[in-house]
Order: structure tokens, then C-alpha cells, then sequence
């Protein structure tokens, strides 16, 4: 039989494991049925979360990486990397928690212990029946009064990973905190800003890795110079016009690697899916793959104000009235690949390439017909319906993706081989 | 408001809708939701116009037809676009077309949907084009296919443990949406709609969906073999076209098509013989 004393933690397992509050006389009454019916306990609190509609207990021991936010009935085993005691009021009592750092082969965690169970730095610990919040966007182990504590022979654990979120660039989200980046410096420049009032030397560029690249900004000299190959831990990430920057600051460590890793050949631009760049609300460099589907007005021979650069709209500029304008090429057109869509902004050279005519070219075209929209005409007849490559800076605001063509690239339409593969891979 | 992405979807899908999602506010897109978990507001199809036919004596309203090799798209364009209207009246059939437009549907009772397209763009392209947009389309409709059966082995699907495998949001609501709407979707017909395609794709030439002209064939042979005097019942057909092991759903679909080409009629209900 079960002793009295398990019995009354068991039922405490089960509350804690349900989603509402349900008498607990009716559970016990329940629990002990099951069991005078031969039913192991562990099935019996089981079959009763089951019932009243809670998370499952979890027996089988947890790796920290695989934990996910809101689990119940946690089993782990892990370091305690620190841990601080706090006091905290709750419900107008005083109570004494404990918050730190835990980890295991597989990752890093903060924790939050809600009852002294005398644990200290260093000490390797099995955690029986914790659960996890979100905190930062990150899981959290919580320890509560039903949690059981034992210490375990320290050699149990040999290395606890120490970075608490190693990120690829092309994971990087405006927002993320503490992250850990390896990457190289594509390109450096010092520059002099003011935050605060007082000046201050700032360094920023772009870093590659393979999945991707992105800006980033250094608020602390830490001698770096172009091409090193680094890891950033305890960086963050902003977002600047939509898209991802790294930032790093005093509080977070630098770390040079040697110069041979990430070589530069392997540092791509990556093809990313439209949906991905709008989730991600931009990047630097990135390649896309697209039909363009639309051409905005505006786009093809366009005049701009001496003055402010602007379009002219009838050979008159917004702020400076009638100037003579200054004659200039450009596409705004919507490329879409089915996942998403995005206004991509050819400059004149892309578009002396899209065309196979120079500005000159066009120019004289337009008067000998007189019509500019001529060549307005002639774009939508190169480029409506055709796939392309284009790469380049995206940006983002509420009405959408920008994107900054650098490079296009006609992607070709004979397709027979991709056609065949995708055939066999089907048959398979 | 961000532009809604344009679908690459094949008619055989996009035919098959009978789920609507109505916007909320009234600037909210509508959509529909296609078996596959496309939830549609736009679309961007290349195939072949067909036929251009004036539904009104002025010309303001337009119905087109532009086959893929899986169906036929139906088109709606009306007096609200007269510049698409005259493009389009003096396009030549058949001919290559590529198409950007909105899903529209169509409810002549509670409970039948049929669904249409309204061109917001259309192109004349060439065979290349067309090609690159089927394979797209087949690649884009076997994600479709691949999230679907993913959905159907998780215990409780949402939206959220899609999007962790890796789907896009728009594309996991509407996973979820078709679920709960259709219940168990025939994979394996989407299966065989992509190779269908792919098929057409070998052979090059648009007039010829040789795969679907030889069904045709031997079932209208089937009919002309046993039609009588007052023609074969229906039910009867399809037993002898299962016998002759095509599938029951290519079955009821080649008899819409020799229906719609004329050559067959019933010459009473649930009766078939050839014309």
C-alpha cells in the first residue's frame, strides 16, 4: 500500500498539473479508488489529469534545450551556474525566493526557486516536478513547493554550455536579447556620436555568417578590426527601419576567433523566402527569388528637382516649383514569390540593364516619339511575369517590405531538369 | 496595409474550394480556403486563355476561361476595369496568358460555392513562362500537400506548432482553417494532380493533355459500349470505369468534361450517352 505521507505529495502533483481548481477530497477520493483497484499510481495520477483536463506529468528526464515554455512536471538534471536570494512581497507577505542561472550540456537557463531548498553554486542537482514560464522570450525553470530537490555527485555534469542563446544571423529578430553571435566583419567604420551629451566613439558595419549577414553597431572599442572573425556574447538586437541590427555594448564579451574559421567564401547571401524577410521586417544583402507582378507609376524615365532630388510631377517639383530637371531612370515594381510580396526599387544602372538601353538611349526614344511613358510601356513588357534574383537591403514599415535592388538576375525559364527531379522525387 | 501575396495554385485546387473567410473590419481582406490550406485574396496563374465571351451586349462584362493542366479558371471582369476589359476582348484565343487576381465566389444557394477569379492583370507570355509557373505551382501545392499531413499527425493541430516546423503564418491559418471545414483531404488525388502536371510539362505541347485525352477517350468508348438505346445509368458507368481501374474521382470529372465539351448528354436524369 501507499504510505499516507507520498500519497498527500501525489495529490499534489495532480493539482498542480491541472489547468483548474478541483476539490481536493474529490481527487483523493478518486486516487484511492483507482488504487484499490490495482491501478499503478503513476497511471493513477495520469488517468485523473486526464480527466479533470491538465498537462500530463512528465517522468522521463529533460534535456534544457528541449524545454519548452509552460511545460509541467519537469524532470532535470543541471548545474547551478549562480543563484541570489531576493525578497519579494506577495499578497502583502514578505517572502524570501532565489533566481540564477542552471544549465546542462545543452543549454542555459534562468531559474526562479519559489522555497530554500538549500542549494548553492556549483552543486549538480536532480529537479523532480518543476515547470516553466516565459521570461524574455525564453523559457524559465520554476522550482515550487511540490518540486523535489537531490543532490547529485557533481562529476555527473561535466560542462554546462555557458552561452544562453546562440543564434545563426538569419534567427535574429528585432527584439532578442542576450545572444550569442559568431560572425565576420565584412566592414568597419569608426564614427562620433552624442548619447547622453557626450560624444562617443561608436564602430559599426556589416558581419556575415553562413546563413546571412547583418549591421552592427559596437557601443565599446574592443580593437576590432575589418575581417576579424568573432563571438559576440550578451549582444542584443534592435530594429532599425523594420530590420535586425546587432548591438553589443560594456555588458557584453568579445571573443576573437582565429581568422581562418568562417572563411569568406562560405559567408553567402542567402536566398530567403519573401514571408521570412517579413517576419524578420528586413536585411542586409539578401537574395530573393520573385516574378514581379506589378509596375508602379513613376517607374521608367523620370525627372528629379536639382535641388532636392525629388520627382517632378508635370516638370514640377513639390517644394522648388518649375525647374529644369535633372533626367534619371528607375523601376518600382511588386515582386511576389507566393509567399509574400514586396516593393522592389531598381536604381538606374538596374534598370539600363532590365531595359538593354542606356539612359541616353531612352532619352532620345521618348523625344523622337514624344511620349515618356514609352519607356514605362517598354519595362512592363521585359519584366511583368518574368522570374527573377534580385539581392539586396530590405526595409520595413506598416505598408510593407522594401527592397533595394543591387543585383538582378534573369532566372532562367528552362526548367526540364527541375521538372524531372521534382518527378522521380515524387515517384520515390 | 501590406499587399496580399499572389497564390501559385493549380484549378484543380482552387476549383475545389467551398470555404469562405470573410474579413472582420470592413477594410480586412476576404479570402477563401482551398482543401490544400491556401487561404486566398490573391492569385498569379499562367495558362492558356481559352475562350473571351460578352456576358452583356456593351461589353462591360466579361467572362474568360484560362486552362491549366488540371482545369479551367473561370474569370470574371466587369466595367470597373475598362482597360483590362478592351486588353482582354482583343486578346486571341488560345493564346499564353499570365494572370494576377483576387478570388471571388460565387453562392447560388446556402451551401454551394463556387468560386471564380477577378484579373487584376493580364499578360500575353510565352510557353518558357508558362512552364516556370507550372513547375512553381507543383512545387508550391506539394508544401501544401506536406503541411497538410503534417497537421494530420499532430495530435492537436494549431497554428503555432506549424509555424514552429517552419510554415509561414499564412499558410499555417490556413492549414488550420481547411481541417476544420473539410476534415480528411485526398492526398494522394493532389499527389497525382502535381504529377499530372509534370506530365504535361514532358510533352510540351498545351493542347494536348494527352494523359487526360486518353482517359477521355476510353471512358466515352466505355459509354458508346454500353449505352443502349436510352444510354447507361450513371452509377452503372462509374462501376465499369472502377472495373476498368480508374480512379472514382477522374471518373466523375472526365464525365463533366465530355458533358461540358458536348459529347455526351443525358437523355434522361442520371442517364449518359454519347452525342
Amino acid at each position: 500500500m501507499v504510505e499516507e505521507n507520498n500519497f498527500e505529495s501525489d495529490l499534489d502533483d495532480v493539482i498542480n498539473a491541472l489547468d483548474e481548481d478541483i476539490d481536493r477530497s474529490e481527487l483523493k477520493k478518486k486516487l484511492e479508488e483507482y488504487l484499490s483497484y490495482g491501478v499503478p499510481l503513476d497511471q493513477a495520477k495520469n488517468t485523473l489529469i486526464k480527466q479533470y483536463g491538465g498537462t500530463l506529468i512528465v517522468s522521463q528526464k529533460k534535456n534544457l534545450k528541449d524545454v519548452q515554455v509552460n511545460e509541467r512536471g519537469l524532470n532535470i538534471v543541471c548545474r547551478i551556474i549562480s543563484i541570489n536570494p531576493k525578497e519579494i512581497e506577495v499578497k502583502g507577505e514578505k517572502r524570501k525566493i532565489f533566481y540564477g542561472f542552471l544549465g546542462d550540456e545543452t543549454a542555459t537557463r534562468t531559474f526562479t526557486s519559489w522555497k530554500d531548498f538549500e542549494i548553492n553554486k556549483g552543486d549538480v542537482i536532480q529537479i523532480t516536478n518543476a515547470y516553466s514560464r516565459e521570461w524574455r522570450k525564453e523559457p524559465q525553470i520554476n522550482l515550487s513547493e511540490s518540486t523535489d530537490v537531490t543532490q547529485l555527485d557533481p562529476s555527473t555534469i561535466e560542462s554546462v554550455v555557458r552561452s544562453p542563446a546562440t543564434a545563426k544571423i538569419i534567427d535574429l529578430r528585432g527584439g532578442m536579447g542576450n545572444v550569442e553571435v559568431t560572425a565576420r566583419l565584412l566592414s568597419l567604420e569608426e564614427k562620433i556620436v552624442t548619447a547622453r551629451g557626450k560624444e562617443k566613439k561608436i564602430y559599426s558595419g556589416i558581419m556575415g555568417d553562413t546563413t546571412g549577414k547583418i549591421p552592427y553597431t559596437s557601443w565599446k572599442d574592443f580593437g576590432l578590426n575589418e575581417n576579424d572573425v568573432i563571438t559576440v556574447t550578451n549582444g542584443y538586437v534592435k530594429s532599425w527601419r523594420g530590420a535586425p541590427q546587432l548591438v553589443f555594448d560594456e555588458n557584453s564579451q568579445v571573443e576573437k576567433l582565429d581568422s581562418d574559421k568562417l572563411p569568406l567564401q562560405d559567408i553567402g547571401t542567402s536566398l530567403v523566402s519573401i514571408s521570412i524577410l517579413i517576419e524578420r521586417g528586413g536585411g542586409a544583402d539578401v537574395m530573393v527569388e520573385g516574378t514581379v507582378l506589378e509596375v508602379i507609376k513613376d517607374s521608367g524615365l523620370i525627372y528629379r528637382c536639382p535641388e532636392c532630388n525629388r520627382v517632378l510631377k508635370n516638370g514640377m517639383c513639390g517644394t522648388h516649383g518649375e525647374v529644369q530637371g535633372i533626367p534619371d531612370l528607375r523601376i518600382k515594381a511588386i515582386l511576389d514569390d507566393g509567399t509574400g510580396s514586396l516593393n522592389a526599387l531598381f536604381n538606374r544602372e538596374r534598370t539600363e540593364q532590365i531595359l538593354g538601353m542606356t539612359l541616353d538611349e531612352c532619352k532620345q526614344t521618348a523625344e523622337e516619339v514624344m511620349n515618356p511613358a514609352l519607356i514605362e510601356h517598354k519595362i512592363i513588357d521585359n519584366i511583368i511575369a518574368r522570374p527573377l534574383q534580385v539581392t539586396g537591403d530590405a526595409f520595413s514599415d506598416e505598408f510593407g517590405l522594401t527592397f533595394l535592388v543591387h543585383t538582378v538576375h534573369m532566372l532562367s525559364l528552362d526548367i526540364t531538369k527541375q521538372a524531372n527531379d521534382l518527378l522521380k522525387e515524387l515517384e520515390e | 496595409m501590406m499587399r496580399e501575396q499572389a497564390w501559385r495554385l493549380f484549378a484543380g485546387e482552387y476549383n475545389e474550394t467551398t470555404c469562405k473567410v470573410e474579413g472582420e473590419g470592413d477594410r480586412d481582406p476576404s479570402y477563401v480556403v482551398t482543401p490544400l490550406g491556401a487561404k486566398v485574396n490573391r492569385l498569379y496563374v499562367v495558362g492558356v486563355l481559352t475562350n473571351v465571351e460578352d456576358l452583356s451586349s456593351e461589353g462591360e462584362m466579361l467572362r474568360a476561361h484560362v486552362s491549366d493542366p488540371t482545369g479551367v479558371f473561370v474569370l470574371y471582369a466587369g466595367q470597373y476595369q475598362p482597360e483590362l476589359l478592351d486588353y482582354l476582348a482583343h486578346m486571341d484565343t488560345p493564346s499564353y496568358v499570365a494572370l494576377v487576381g483576387k478570388s471571388r465566389t460565387y453562392e447560388p444557394e446556402e451551401g454551394t460555392i463556387y468560386v471564380s477569379v477577378r484579373p487584376e492583370l493580364i499578360k500575353e507570355v510565352d510557353a518558357s513562362v508558362r512552364n516556370y509557373w507550372i513547375l512553381e505551382a507543383c512545387r508550391h501545392t506539394k508544401k501544401r500537400i506536406e503541411a497538410v499531413v503534417e497537421a494530420d499527425n499532430m495530435t492537436s493541430p494549431s497554428v503555432d506548432e506549424l509555424k514552429s516546423l517552419g510554415y509561414d503564418t499564412a499558410l499555417a491559418e490556413g492549414i488550420i482553417a481547411s481541417l476544420s471545414h473539410y476534415g480528411k483531404i485526398d492526398i494522394d488525388s493532389y499527389y497525382s494532380l502535381i504529377k499530372e502536371a509534370l506530365a504535361s510539362l514532358k510533352t510540351g505541347d498545351i493542347n494536348t493533355h494527352s494523359h487526360t485525352q486518353e482517359i477521355e477517350e476510353k471512358i466515352l468508348g466505355l459509354i458508346a459500349k454500353n449505352e443502349g438505346d436510352e444510354g447507361i445509368p450513371w452509377e452503372k458507368l462509374v462501376k465499369k470505369g472502377i472495373e476498368a481501374k480508374f480512379d472514382k474521382e477522374v471518373i466523375e470529372k472526365t464525365l463533366e468534361s465530355l458533358m461540358d465539351k458536348g459529347l455526351i448528354y443525358e437523355p434522361q436524369l442520371g442517364r449518359l450517352k454519347t452525342a
